[in-house]
Protein backbone atom coordinates (compact mmCIF):
# COMPACT_ATOMS: atom_id res chain seq x y z
CA UNK A 1 0.00 0.00 0.00
CA UNK A 2 1.51 3.29 -1.02
CA UNK A 3 0.75 6.84 -2.07
CA UNK A 4 2.78 6.43 -5.28
CA UNK A 5 -0.35 5.98 -7.44
CA UNK A 6 -1.39 9.47 -6.28
CA UNK A 7 1.80 10.98 -7.72
CA UNK A 8 1.26 9.12 -10.98
CA UNK A 9 -2.32 10.37 -11.08
CA UNK A 10 -1.20 14.01 -10.60
CA UNK A 11 1.28 13.63 -13.42
CA UNK A 12 -1.18 11.88 -15.74
CA UNK A 13 -3.89 14.45 -14.97
CA UNK A 14 -1.53 17.33 -15.67
CA UNK A 15 -0.31 15.88 -18.94
CA UNK A 16 -3.92 15.62 -20.11
CA UNK A 17 -4.73 19.25 -19.28
CA UNK A 18 -4.50 22.15 -21.68
CA UNK A 19 -1.95 24.10 -19.66
CA UNK A 20 0.64 21.38 -20.04
CA UNK A 21 0.66 21.61 -23.83
CA UNK A 22 0.28 25.40 -23.79
CA UNK A 23 3.33 25.75 -21.47
CA UNK A 24 5.47 23.44 -23.53
CA UNK A 25 4.34 24.97 -26.83
CA UNK A 26 4.67 28.58 -25.64
CA UNK A 27 8.20 28.04 -24.36
CA UNK A 28 9.30 26.20 -27.46
CA UNK A 29 7.83 28.89 -29.71
CA UNK A 30 9.19 31.80 -27.67
CA UNK A 31 12.61 30.18 -27.51
CA UNK A 32 12.76 29.56 -31.24
CA UNK A 33 11.69 33.18 -31.92
CA UNK A 34 14.32 34.54 -29.53
CA UNK A 35 17.00 32.40 -31.16
CA UNK A 36 15.95 33.48 -34.65
CA UNK A 37 15.97 37.15 -33.65
CA UNK A 38 19.26 36.60 -31.82
CA UNK A 39 20.75 35.53 -35.13
CA UNK A 40 21.26 39.17 -36.13
CA UNK A 41 23.06 39.92 -32.86
CA UNK A 42 25.10 36.76 -33.31
CA UNK A 43 26.43 38.03 -36.64
CA UNK A 44 27.80 41.09 -34.82
CA UNK A 45 28.54 39.73 -31.37
CA UNK A 46 29.15 36.02 -31.94
CA UNK A 47 27.90 33.72 -29.17
CA UNK A 48 27.07 36.71 -27.01
CA UNK A 49 24.25 37.47 -29.42
CA UNK A 50 22.63 34.13 -28.62
CA UNK A 51 23.25 34.65 -24.92
CA UNK A 52 21.40 37.93 -25.25
CA UNK A 53 18.53 36.08 -26.97
CA UNK A 54 18.41 33.45 -24.22
CA UNK A 55 18.45 36.24 -21.62
CA UNK A 56 15.31 37.54 -23.30
CA UNK A 57 13.77 34.09 -22.91
CA UNK A 58 14.79 34.15 -19.25
CA UNK A 59 12.97 37.49 -18.77
CA UNK A 60 9.85 35.80 -20.11
CA UNK A 61 10.48 32.85 -17.82
CA UNK A 62 10.76 34.86 -14.64
CA UNK A 63 7.30 36.27 -15.21
CA UNK A 64 5.54 33.14 -16.42
CA UNK A 65 7.33 30.15 -14.85
CA UNK A 66 6.05 31.03 -11.34
CA UNK A 67 2.56 31.45 -12.73
CA UNK A 68 2.72 28.12 -14.56
CA UNK A 69 3.85 26.44 -11.37
CA UNK A 70 1.26 28.12 -9.18
CA UNK A 71 -1.81 27.29 -11.28
CA UNK A 72 -1.77 23.50 -10.70
CA UNK A 73 -0.15 23.59 -7.26
CA UNK A 74 -2.66 26.01 -5.74
CA UNK A 75 -5.45 23.61 -6.75
CA UNK A 76 -3.63 20.46 -5.64
CA UNK A 77 -4.91 20.35 -2.04
CA UNK A 78 -7.58 23.07 -1.91
CA UNK A 79 -9.26 21.69 -5.05
CA UNK A 80 -9.47 18.17 -3.58
CA UNK A 81 -10.68 19.62 -0.31
CA UNK A 82 -13.39 21.58 -2.06
CA UNK A 83 -14.50 18.58 -4.13
CA UNK A 84 -14.66 16.40 -1.00
CA UNK A 85 -12.20 13.92 -2.51
CA UNK A 86 -9.41 14.69 -0.03
CA UNK A 87 -11.23 13.07 2.88
CA UNK A 88 -11.75 9.89 0.91
CA UNK A 89 -8.06 9.76 -0.03
CA UNK A 90 -7.13 10.27 3.61
CA UNK A 91 -9.52 7.47 4.61
CA UNK A 92 -7.21 5.07 2.77
CA UNK A 93 -4.23 3.43 4.50
CA UNK A 94 -1.80 6.21 3.64
CA UNK A 95 -0.28 8.88 5.84
CA UNK A 96 -1.15 12.54 5.38
CA UNK A 97 2.50 13.27 4.70
CA UNK A 98 2.54 10.47 2.11
CA UNK A 99 -0.43 12.03 0.32
CA UNK A 100 1.20 15.48 0.43
CA UNK A 101 4.57 14.21 -0.80
CA UNK A 102 2.94 12.24 -3.62
CA UNK A 103 0.92 15.21 -4.80
CA UNK A 104 3.95 17.51 -4.58
CA UNK A 105 6.10 15.08 -6.57
CA UNK A 106 3.38 14.65 -9.19
CA UNK A 107 2.84 18.41 -9.67
CA UNK A 108 6.58 19.17 -9.71
CA UNK A 109 7.15 16.43 -12.28
CA UNK A 110 4.30 17.72 -14.46
CA UNK A 111 5.36 21.37 -14.34
CA UNK A 112 9.06 20.66 -14.83
CA UNK A 113 8.28 18.25 -17.66
CA UNK A 114 6.10 20.78 -19.48
CA UNK A 115 8.67 23.56 -19.11
CA UNK A 116 11.70 21.50 -19.96
CA UNK A 117 9.93 19.93 -22.94
CA UNK A 118 9.53 23.41 -24.44
CA UNK A 119 12.90 24.69 -23.34
CA UNK A 120 14.72 21.62 -24.61
CA UNK A 121 13.60 22.40 -28.16
CA UNK A 122 15.05 25.91 -27.80
CA UNK A 123 18.26 24.67 -26.27
CA UNK A 124 18.73 22.07 -28.97
CA UNK A 125 18.47 24.81 -31.60
CA UNK A 126 20.69 27.15 -29.56
CA UNK A 127 23.45 24.59 -29.15
CA UNK A 128 23.17 23.65 -32.83
CA UNK A 129 23.90 27.32 -33.59
CA UNK A 130 26.98 27.43 -31.46
CA UNK A 131 25.79 28.31 -27.97
CA UNK A 132 27.78 26.12 -25.56
CA UNK A 133 25.68 23.30 -24.11
CA UNK A 134 26.60 23.99 -20.48
CA UNK A 135 24.99 27.47 -20.17
CA UNK A 136 21.93 26.24 -22.08
CA UNK A 137 21.60 23.30 -19.68
CA UNK A 138 22.15 25.69 -16.76
CA UNK A 139 19.20 27.77 -17.89
CA UNK A 140 17.00 24.67 -18.04
CA UNK A 141 18.11 23.58 -14.55
CA UNK A 142 17.49 27.05 -13.08
CA UNK A 143 14.06 27.18 -14.70
CA UNK A 144 13.21 23.75 -13.28
CA UNK A 145 14.42 24.91 -9.84
CA UNK A 146 12.26 28.03 -10.00
CA UNK A 147 9.26 25.93 -11.02
CA UNK A 148 9.86 23.56 -8.08
CA UNK A 149 10.10 26.50 -5.68
CA UNK A 150 6.78 27.93 -6.83
CA UNK A 151 5.07 24.54 -6.83
CA UNK A 152 6.18 24.20 -3.18
CA UNK A 153 4.93 27.70 -2.38
CA UNK A 154 1.63 27.04 -4.17
CA UNK A 155 1.08 23.77 -2.33
CA UNK A 156 1.82 25.43 1.01
CA UNK A 157 -0.83 28.05 0.29
CA UNK A 158 -3.15 25.29 -0.93
CA UNK A 159 -2.66 23.32 2.30
CA UNK A 160 -3.51 26.38 4.38
CA UNK A 161 -6.66 27.39 2.56
CA UNK A 162 -10.09 25.85 2.40
CA UNK A 163 -11.06 26.61 -1.17
CA UNK A 164 -9.49 26.78 -4.60
CA UNK A 165 -10.61 30.40 -5.06
CA UNK A 166 -9.00 31.55 -1.83
CA UNK A 167 -5.81 29.62 -2.60
CA UNK A 168 -5.64 31.16 -6.07
CA UNK A 169 -6.10 34.72 -4.83
CA UNK A 170 -3.45 34.29 -2.07
CA UNK A 171 -1.03 32.62 -4.46
CA UNK A 172 -1.38 35.20 -7.19
CA UNK A 173 -0.97 38.03 -4.67
CA UNK A 174 2.29 36.43 -3.52
CA UNK A 175 3.45 36.06 -7.12
CA UNK A 176 2.70 39.71 -7.90
CA UNK A 177 4.42 40.83 -4.69
CA UNK A 178 7.59 38.85 -5.44
CA UNK A 179 7.56 40.01 -9.03
CA UNK A 180 7.02 43.65 -8.09
CA UNK A 181 9.58 43.54 -5.31
CA UNK A 182 12.53 42.63 -7.54
CA UNK A 183 15.68 44.66 -7.03
CA UNK A 184 14.64 47.19 -9.66
CA UNK A 185 11.21 47.43 -8.07
CA UNK A 186 12.49 48.22 -4.59
CA UNK A 187 15.61 50.16 -5.52
CA UNK A 188 13.76 53.48 -5.36
CA UNK A 189 12.50 52.63 -1.88
CA UNK A 190 16.07 51.88 -0.77
CA UNK A 191 17.26 55.19 -2.23
CA UNK A 192 14.31 57.05 -0.69
CA UNK A 193 14.96 55.70 2.82
CA UNK A 194 18.72 55.51 2.51
CA UNK A 195 18.86 51.80 3.33
CA UNK A 196 22.22 50.05 3.05
CA UNK A 197 23.06 48.61 -0.38
CA UNK A 198 23.99 45.25 1.22
CA UNK A 199 20.38 44.88 2.31
CA UNK A 200 19.20 45.36 -1.24
CA UNK A 201 21.74 42.80 -2.44
CA UNK A 202 20.58 40.34 0.21
CA UNK A 203 16.96 40.90 -0.80
CA UNK A 204 17.86 40.25 -4.43
CA UNK A 205 19.30 36.88 -3.48
CA UNK A 206 16.40 36.04 -1.16
CA UNK A 207 13.63 36.87 -3.64
CA UNK A 208 13.37 33.68 -5.76
CA UNK A 209 12.36 35.51 -8.93
CA UNK A 210 15.27 37.91 -8.64
CA UNK A 211 17.60 35.05 -7.69
CA UNK A 212 16.53 33.22 -10.88
CA UNK A 213 17.30 36.33 -12.94
CA UNK A 214 20.74 36.71 -11.37
CA UNK A 215 21.60 33.02 -11.64
CA UNK A 216 20.58 32.65 -15.27
CA UNK A 217 22.30 35.88 -16.34
CA UNK A 218 25.46 34.84 -14.53
CA UNK A 219 25.27 31.46 -16.28
CA UNK A 220 24.60 32.88 -19.75
CA UNK A 221 26.95 35.85 -19.75
CA UNK A 222 27.89 37.79 -16.61
CA UNK A 223 29.09 40.71 -18.69
CA UNK A 224 25.62 41.37 -20.01
CA UNK A 225 24.52 44.82 -18.98
CA UNK A 226 21.03 43.54 -18.13
CA UNK A 227 22.44 42.22 -14.84
CA UNK A 228 21.67 45.67 -13.38
CA UNK A 229 23.50 47.64 -10.67
CA UNK A 230 22.62 45.24 -7.84
CA UNK A 231 23.62 42.21 -9.89
CA UNK A 232 26.88 43.84 -10.95
CA UNK A 233 27.69 44.68 -7.35
CA UNK A 234 26.92 41.10 -6.31
CA UNK A 235 29.07 39.80 -9.15
CA UNK A 236 31.96 41.90 -7.86
CA UNK A 237 31.43 40.68 -4.33
CA UNK A 238 30.78 36.97 -4.96
CA UNK A 239 32.32 36.28 -8.34
CA UNK A 240 30.46 34.42 -11.09
CA UNK A 241 30.44 30.98 -9.46
CA UNK A 242 29.55 32.48 -6.09
CA UNK A 243 26.65 34.42 -7.57
CA UNK A 244 25.33 31.34 -9.36
CA UNK A 245 25.68 29.20 -6.22
CA UNK A 246 24.06 31.80 -3.95
CA UNK A 247 21.15 32.44 -6.31
CA UNK A 248 20.49 28.77 -7.11
CA UNK A 249 20.90 27.95 -3.41
CA UNK A 250 18.29 30.57 -2.54
CA UNK A 251 15.78 29.06 -4.98
CA UNK A 252 16.53 25.58 -3.63
CA UNK A 253 16.05 26.89 -0.09
CA UNK A 254 12.64 28.32 -1.08
CA UNK A 255 11.72 24.88 -2.39
CA UNK A 256 12.82 23.15 0.79
CA UNK A 257 11.28 25.67 3.22
CA UNK A 258 7.96 25.90 1.36
CA UNK A 259 7.77 22.12 1.00
CA UNK A 260 8.43 21.66 4.73
CA UNK A 261 5.95 24.41 5.61
CA UNK A 262 3.23 22.89 3.45
CA UNK A 263 3.90 19.41 4.79
CA UNK A 264 3.71 20.66 8.38
CA UNK A 265 0.51 22.62 7.71
CA UNK A 266 -1.13 19.65 6.03
CA UNK A 267 -0.05 17.21 8.74
CA UNK A 268 -1.12 19.58 11.52
CA UNK A 269 -4.64 19.80 10.11
CA UNK A 270 -5.16 16.15 11.13
CA UNK A 271 -5.20 17.17 14.75
CA UNK A 272 -8.77 18.38 14.69
CA UNK A 273 -8.09 21.41 12.59
CA UNK A 274 -8.87 21.80 8.92
CA UNK A 275 -9.36 18.24 7.76
CA UNK A 276 -11.21 18.81 4.58
CA UNK A 277 -14.82 18.93 3.51
CA UNK A 278 -15.97 18.22 7.01
CA UNK A 279 -19.26 19.98 6.57
CA UNK A 280 -20.18 17.57 3.76
CA UNK A 281 -19.31 14.54 5.78
CA UNK A 282 -20.66 15.53 9.12
CA UNK A 283 -23.81 13.67 9.95
CA UNK B 1 -13.10 -5.63 17.36
CA UNK B 2 -14.19 -2.02 17.96
CA UNK B 3 -14.11 -0.49 21.40
CA UNK B 4 -15.02 3.06 22.46
CA UNK B 5 -14.64 4.43 25.98
CA UNK B 6 -15.73 7.96 26.83
CA UNK B 7 -15.52 9.00 23.18
CA UNK B 8 -16.09 12.74 22.98
CA UNK B 9 -15.85 14.94 19.92
CA UNK B 10 -16.46 18.66 19.62
CA UNK B 11 -16.52 20.84 16.54
CA UNK B 12 -15.88 24.26 18.04
CA UNK B 13 -18.57 24.73 20.65
CA UNK B 14 -20.80 21.98 19.22
CA UNK B 15 -20.61 18.75 21.18
CA UNK B 16 -21.25 16.04 18.59
CA UNK B 17 -20.28 12.94 20.57
CA UNK B 18 -20.48 13.08 24.34
CA UNK B 19 -18.88 10.36 26.44
CA UNK B 20 -19.91 7.55 24.10
CA UNK B 21 -18.93 4.01 25.07
CA UNK B 22 -19.64 0.75 23.30
CA UNK B 23 -18.02 -2.49 22.25
CA UNK B 24 -18.53 -4.33 18.98
CA UNK B 25 -17.30 -7.90 18.57
CA UNK B 26 -15.72 -9.32 15.44
CA UNK B 27 -18.34 -10.37 12.93
CA UNK B 28 -21.13 -8.31 14.46
CA UNK B 29 -23.48 -6.46 12.09
CA UNK B 30 -24.36 -3.17 13.72
CA UNK B 31 -26.61 -0.38 12.51
CA UNK B 32 -25.69 3.09 13.68
CA UNK B 33 -28.96 4.95 13.65
CA UNK B 34 -29.77 8.56 14.29
CA UNK B 35 -31.15 11.66 12.68
CA UNK B 36 -29.14 14.22 10.78
CA UNK B 37 -26.38 15.64 12.97
CA UNK B 38 -26.59 12.80 15.49
CA UNK B 39 -22.89 12.03 15.07
CA UNK B 40 -22.93 8.93 12.86
CA UNK B 41 -20.46 10.28 10.30
CA UNK B 42 -18.38 11.88 13.05
CA UNK B 43 -18.04 8.47 14.69
CA UNK B 44 -16.82 7.07 11.36
CA UNK B 45 -14.39 9.98 10.94
CA UNK B 46 -12.95 9.26 14.38
CA UNK B 47 -12.55 5.57 13.50
CA UNK B 48 -10.79 6.48 10.25
CA UNK B 49 -8.38 8.85 11.96
CA UNK B 50 -9.78 11.84 10.06
CA UNK B 51 -10.62 13.68 13.27
CA UNK B 52 -9.09 13.78 16.71
CA UNK B 53 -11.22 13.13 19.79
CA UNK B 54 -11.14 12.70 23.55
CA UNK B 55 -11.52 9.28 25.14
CA UNK B 56 -10.32 6.02 23.67
CA UNK B 57 -11.30 4.27 20.49
CA UNK B 58 -9.67 1.16 19.11
CA UNK B 59 -10.07 -1.21 16.19
CA UNK B 60 -8.69 -4.72 16.49
CA UNK B 61 -6.71 -3.55 19.53
CA UNK B 62 -5.09 -0.68 17.63
CA UNK B 63 -5.75 2.88 18.73
CA UNK B 64 -7.88 4.80 16.23
CA UNK B 65 -7.45 8.50 15.55
CA UNK B 66 -4.67 10.33 13.69
CA UNK B 67 -2.45 9.10 12.11
CA UNK B 68 -4.34 5.77 12.07
CA UNK B 69 -2.76 4.12 9.02
CA UNK B 70 -2.81 0.66 10.59
CA UNK B 71 -6.44 1.08 11.55
CA UNK B 72 -7.42 2.30 8.08
CA UNK B 73 -5.72 -0.75 6.59
CA UNK B 74 -8.38 -2.79 8.41
CA UNK B 75 -11.32 -0.67 7.28
CA UNK B 76 -13.24 -0.60 4.02
CA UNK B 77 -15.23 2.63 3.83
CA UNK B 78 -18.12 3.96 1.76
CA UNK B 79 -18.77 7.66 2.41
CA UNK B 80 -22.21 9.15 2.78
CA UNK B 81 -21.80 11.41 -0.25
CA UNK B 82 -19.40 9.65 -2.61
CA UNK B 83 -17.12 12.45 -3.82
CA UNK B 84 -16.63 12.90 -7.53
CA UNK B 85 -12.97 12.60 -8.58
CA UNK B 86 -12.00 14.16 -11.87
CA UNK B 87 -11.31 10.70 -13.26
CA UNK B 88 -12.97 8.01 -15.32
CA UNK B 89 -14.51 5.12 -13.42
CA UNK B 90 -11.60 2.89 -14.41
CA UNK B 91 -9.06 5.56 -13.46
CA UNK B 92 -10.70 5.99 -10.07
CA UNK B 93 -10.86 2.27 -9.33
CA UNK B 94 -7.25 1.81 -10.44
CA UNK B 95 -6.12 4.74 -8.26
CA UNK B 96 -7.72 3.49 -5.05
CA UNK B 97 -6.92 -0.15 -5.81
CA UNK B 98 -3.30 0.93 -6.32
CA UNK B 99 -3.21 2.84 -3.03
CA UNK B 100 -4.80 -0.06 -1.14
CA UNK B 101 -2.90 -2.80 -2.95
CA UNK B 102 -6.07 -4.52 -4.15
CA UNK B 103 -5.20 -7.19 -6.76
CA UNK B 104 -6.16 -6.39 -10.34
CA UNK B 105 -9.57 -7.68 -11.35
CA UNK B 106 -11.01 -8.02 -7.87
CA UNK B 107 -12.72 -4.61 -7.91
CA UNK B 108 -14.19 -5.30 -11.36
CA UNK B 109 -15.56 -8.60 -10.06
CA UNK B 110 -17.22 -6.89 -7.07
CA UNK B 111 -18.64 -4.29 -9.44
CA UNK B 112 -20.09 -7.08 -11.58
CA UNK B 113 -21.64 -8.54 -8.42
CA UNK B 114 -23.39 -5.20 -7.97
CA UNK B 115 -24.76 -5.38 -11.49
CA UNK B 116 -22.37 -2.91 -13.08
CA UNK B 117 -19.98 -3.69 -15.90
CA UNK B 118 -16.54 -2.10 -15.87
CA UNK B 119 -16.16 -2.96 -19.54
CA UNK B 120 -19.18 -0.79 -20.33
CA UNK B 121 -18.86 2.02 -17.82
CA UNK B 122 -15.08 2.08 -17.24
CA UNK B 123 -14.41 4.90 -19.69
CA UNK B 124 -17.10 7.21 -18.29
CA UNK B 125 -16.00 10.15 -16.13
CA UNK B 126 -17.26 9.81 -12.56
CA UNK B 127 -19.19 13.08 -12.97
CA UNK B 128 -21.32 11.41 -15.66
CA UNK B 129 -22.32 8.49 -13.44
CA UNK B 130 -25.60 8.48 -11.56
CA UNK B 131 -25.56 8.65 -7.75
CA UNK B 132 -26.37 4.95 -7.60
CA UNK B 133 -23.56 3.96 -9.95
CA UNK B 134 -21.14 6.09 -8.00
CA UNK B 135 -22.19 4.47 -4.76
CA UNK B 136 -21.72 1.04 -6.30
CA UNK B 137 -18.19 1.95 -7.39
CA UNK B 138 -17.28 2.98 -3.84
CA UNK B 139 -18.97 -0.09 -2.45
CA UNK B 140 -17.12 -2.35 -4.88
CA UNK B 141 -13.81 -0.89 -3.68
CA UNK B 142 -14.72 -1.34 -0.02
CA UNK B 143 -15.70 -4.95 -0.64
CA UNK B 144 -12.70 -5.68 -2.85
CA UNK B 145 -10.34 -4.51 -0.10
CA UNK B 146 -11.55 -7.51 1.98
CA UNK B 147 -10.99 -5.70 5.25
CA UNK B 148 -12.07 -7.12 8.61
CA UNK B 149 -14.22 -4.02 9.18
CA UNK B 150 -16.66 -2.38 6.77
CA UNK B 151 -17.93 1.14 7.49
CA UNK B 152 -20.85 1.98 5.25
CA UNK B 153 -22.28 5.45 5.65
CA UNK B 154 -25.80 5.45 4.21
CA UNK B 155 -24.76 2.88 1.59
CA UNK B 156 -28.18 2.60 -0.03
CA UNK B 157 -29.05 6.30 -0.06
CA UNK B 158 -28.74 6.67 -3.84
CA UNK B 159 -29.75 3.17 -4.86
CA UNK B 160 -32.97 2.16 -6.59
CA UNK B 161 -35.05 -0.67 -5.06
CA UNK B 162 -33.43 -3.35 -7.24
CA UNK B 163 -29.94 -2.17 -6.36
CA UNK B 164 -30.87 -2.05 -2.68
CA UNK B 165 -32.01 -5.64 -2.92
CA UNK B 166 -28.68 -6.46 -4.60
CA UNK B 167 -26.80 -4.61 -1.88
CA UNK B 168 -28.58 -6.54 0.85
CA UNK B 169 -27.81 -9.80 -0.94
CA UNK B 170 -24.17 -8.84 -1.37
CA UNK B 171 -23.66 -7.65 2.19
CA UNK B 172 -25.38 -10.78 3.51
CA UNK B 173 -22.75 -12.80 1.71
CA UNK B 174 -19.81 -10.90 3.25
CA UNK B 175 -17.54 -13.20 5.23
CA UNK B 176 -19.09 -13.90 8.66
CA UNK B 177 -15.96 -12.71 10.48
CA UNK B 178 -16.29 -9.27 8.85
CA UNK B 179 -17.54 -6.61 11.22
CA UNK B 180 -20.14 -4.43 9.57
CA UNK B 181 -21.12 -0.93 10.69
CA UNK B 182 -23.94 0.64 8.74
CA UNK B 183 -24.91 4.23 9.40
CA UNK B 184 -28.40 5.14 8.40
CA UNK B 185 -31.46 7.05 9.38
CA UNK B 186 -33.74 4.56 7.67
CA UNK B 187 -34.54 1.42 9.59
CA UNK B 188 -36.01 -0.27 6.53
CA UNK B 189 -32.65 0.05 4.82
CA UNK B 190 -30.59 -1.78 7.41
CA UNK B 191 -33.09 -4.05 9.07
CA UNK B 192 -32.33 -7.15 6.99
CA UNK B 193 -28.60 -6.71 7.47
CA UNK B 194 -28.04 -6.06 11.13
CA UNK B 195 -28.42 -7.86 14.38
CA UNK B 196 -27.81 -4.89 16.64
CA UNK B 197 -28.90 -1.27 16.69
CA UNK B 198 -26.83 1.51 18.17
CA UNK B 199 -28.85 4.68 18.25
CA UNK B 200 -27.14 8.04 18.57
CA UNK B 201 -29.10 10.99 19.84
CA UNK B 202 -28.02 14.32 21.32
CA UNK B 203 -24.39 13.23 21.26
CA UNK B 204 -24.94 10.06 23.28
CA UNK B 205 -26.20 6.51 22.84
CA UNK B 206 -29.97 6.51 23.15
CA UNK B 207 -30.36 2.81 22.53
CA UNK B 208 -28.05 -0.17 22.21
CA UNK B 209 -29.65 -3.53 21.59
CA UNK B 210 -31.44 -5.76 19.17
CA UNK B 211 -34.28 -4.78 16.92
CA UNK B 212 -36.57 -7.02 18.93
CA UNK B 213 -35.68 -5.14 22.10
CA UNK B 214 -36.39 -1.85 20.38
CA UNK B 215 -39.75 -3.17 19.19
CA UNK B 216 -40.53 -4.17 22.73
CA UNK B 217 -39.39 -0.79 24.03
CA UNK B 218 -41.66 1.17 21.77
CA UNK B 219 -44.51 -1.10 22.71
CA UNK B 220 -45.49 -2.04 19.21
CA UNK B 221 -46.63 1.51 18.57
CA UNK B 222 -45.85 0.96 14.92
CA UNK B 223 -44.24 -2.01 13.23
CA UNK B 224 -40.60 -1.13 12.67
CA UNK B 225 -40.52 -2.87 9.31
CA UNK B 226 -43.04 -0.38 8.01
CA UNK B 227 -41.18 2.59 9.35
CA UNK B 228 -40.29 5.43 7.09
CA UNK B 229 -37.43 7.73 7.93
CA UNK B 230 -39.73 10.27 9.57
CA UNK B 231 -40.93 7.61 11.98
CA UNK B 232 -37.52 6.56 13.20
CA UNK B 233 -36.76 9.57 15.39
CA UNK B 234 -40.20 9.20 16.98
CA UNK B 235 -39.66 5.53 17.66
CA UNK B 236 -36.21 6.12 19.02
CA UNK B 237 -37.32 8.98 21.18
CA UNK B 238 -39.99 6.73 22.61
CA UNK B 239 -37.52 3.94 23.12
CA UNK B 240 -35.04 6.23 24.80
CA UNK B 241 -37.76 7.61 27.05
CA UNK B 242 -38.82 4.17 28.23
CA UNK B 243 -35.35 2.84 28.98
Amino acid sequence: MSARPLARRELRDAVRRWWFLVNAGAFALAGVLFILFGQNDAMLLGQRGYARALAGLMQLGLVFVPLMALVPSLAAIAGEREAGTLDYLLAQPVTRSGVYRAKWAGVVAAVVLSLTAGLSVTMAIATARGVPAAPAAGLVVCTALLAAAFVSLGMWVSALTGSRTRATSFGLTLWLALLGLGSLGVISAFVRWGLPARLLEAWSIVNPIEAYRLATLAILDPDLQVLGPVGASLLDALGREGLIAASAGSIAAWTAVCFAGGLAAFSRSARGGRTGSRSRLRA
Amino acid sequence: MIRARGLTKRYGSALVLNDVSFEISAGERVAILGGNGAGKTTLFRCLLGLADFDGTLSVDGLPAGPPGVDVRRRIGYVPQLPPVFDLTLRGFLDLIAGVRGIPAGRTAARLEDLGMSLAQAGGKPLRDLSGGMLQKAYLALALAAECPVLLLDEPAASLDPDSRHELVRLLSSVAPETTLLLASHRLEEIEPLTSRLLVLRDGGIAFDGSLATLREAIGGARPIAESREAVVPFALASAAGRR
